[in-house]
């Protein structure tokens, strides 16, 4: 090469040198090892882990367990949100105790002067009264339990079309309000 | 049993966290580091050296094959030997001398491949680290980059942080003084 003598580069090699003393060398090696090493991992208790299978399983049981309660408190109210309360709780067999009875035309006589439209009004109001009636060979028990069950403000399982009961005089939806005076003709 | 991978495939290897790659790779370049840094700052050079070496460990995440291992290590070592003479409120240029006001670097080598020279190749390597600390700083880094790294001239420059022609003259100069120096100290005894 042409930057280089073998003659001084002979020389140089031939002589003497300082060498790195071996705790320099550990020094330096450690710290390059030390650099490149993982951090240490933390220790955990044996136990913690059985932690993560354990909580799953304790939620699982859980969460299959409040299903099932659920469901046999309220079968109709899990499978649908506009679903009838459950006759589960009063245990009274609807299709023998209650019927439900057709809609019947609501004859009220007509008066001298009073608009036909009156009387279609007073079957509205009807028909958002009592959905059931006793059977034929219903007890008084099962009068009661189908009173109950169509008991105003639960119009919403009776049934769009179930009025059965004519409307009495007074009764707009305010029970015991008196009537308000008809215009005269 | 000396690991076959180059220098550059050992840092690779370093970097992406194989603490052997790094042992083997001291292992190689240590005592030439060493006396790179000893026969300027023999003073102060375990410190040095630790520090130069702690670089490469601190810089070996961002580290990039662009140059041949070697460059990229005489390169820290080169920066931390300016820092070193900063410190001390000098720098290298500040001490060099000027090749071409120097008449010195003129003289032929003489011939060392005589028989004798045996004998004489045993009395230069007795004067030659007198004669390299008697350099100029300079052309003493040239000199010890060339000897102890096996860089190219370009490579030295690249190192040093000079154009070629600059590393290239140090080294002509660095050079012919050692063998004036030789050649001197000879005749003396």
């Amino acid at each position: 090469m042409e930057h280089r003598d073998p003659n001084l580069s002979q020389a140089y090699r031939d002589a003497p040198h300082p060498e790195p003393s071996s705790a320099l060398d550990a020094r330096i090696l450690n710290a390059a090892r030390q650099a490149v090493a993982k951090p240490a991992v933390r220790r955990r208790p044996t136990w913690f882990a059985w932690a993560i299978p354990f909580s799953s399983v304790a939620v699982l049981v859980l969460g299959v367990t409040l299903l099932l309660d659920m469901q046999q408190r309220a079968p109709e109210v899990l499978e649908s949100p506009t679903a009838p309360p459950p006759d589960i709780r009063l245990n009274i067999p609807r299709s023998s105790a209650c019927q439900v009875v057709k809609p019947a035309p609501v004859e009220i006589p007509a008066e001298p002067g009073e608009s036909p439209r009156r009387t279609t009004s007073q079957s509205n109001r009807a028909a958002r009264g009592w959905p059931y009636a006793p059977g034929p060979g219903g007890t008084a028990a099962a009068k009661l339990a189908c009173k109950l069950l169509g008991e105003p403000g639960r119009s919403g399982y009776a049934g769009s079309s179930s009025p059965t009961l004519p409307a009495q005089p007074g009764d707009r939806g305010h029970p015991g309000r008196p009537p308000r005076p008809r215009p005269m003709p | 049993m000396t690991d076959p991978r180059t220098d550059e495939a050992l840092m690779l290897a370093y970097r992406d966290g194989d603490a052997a790659a790094f042992d083997a790779l001291y292992g190689r370049w240590r005592g030439r580091l060493y006396r790179y840094l000893a026969h300027q700052a023999a003073e102060v050079v375990d410190e040095l050296f630790q520090d130069v070496w702690l670089r490469v460990v601190g810089a070996r995440t961002g580290y990039e094959v662009t140059a041949r291992f070697s460059t990229w290590l005489f390169r820290i070592a080169h920066n931390r030997l300016m820092d070193h003479y900063r410190a001390r409120g000098r720098s290298l240029v500040d001490l060099a001398d000027d090749p071409e006001d120097n008449p010195i670097g003129r003289q032929a080598a003489p011939e060392w491949d005589t028989p004798p020279a045996m004998l004489e190749r045993r009395e230069a390597a007795r004067h030659i680290l007198v004669c390299l600390a008697a350099l100029p700083p300079t052309q003493q880094e040239v000199f010890l980059m060339a000897e102890e790294s096996g860089m190219s001239l370009d490579e030295i420059a690249r190192a040093s942080g000079v154009g070629r022609e600059t590393a290239k003259s140090r080294l002509r100069y660095a050079l012919d003084r050692l063998r004036r120096c030789l050649a001197g100290l000879r005749g003396t005894e």
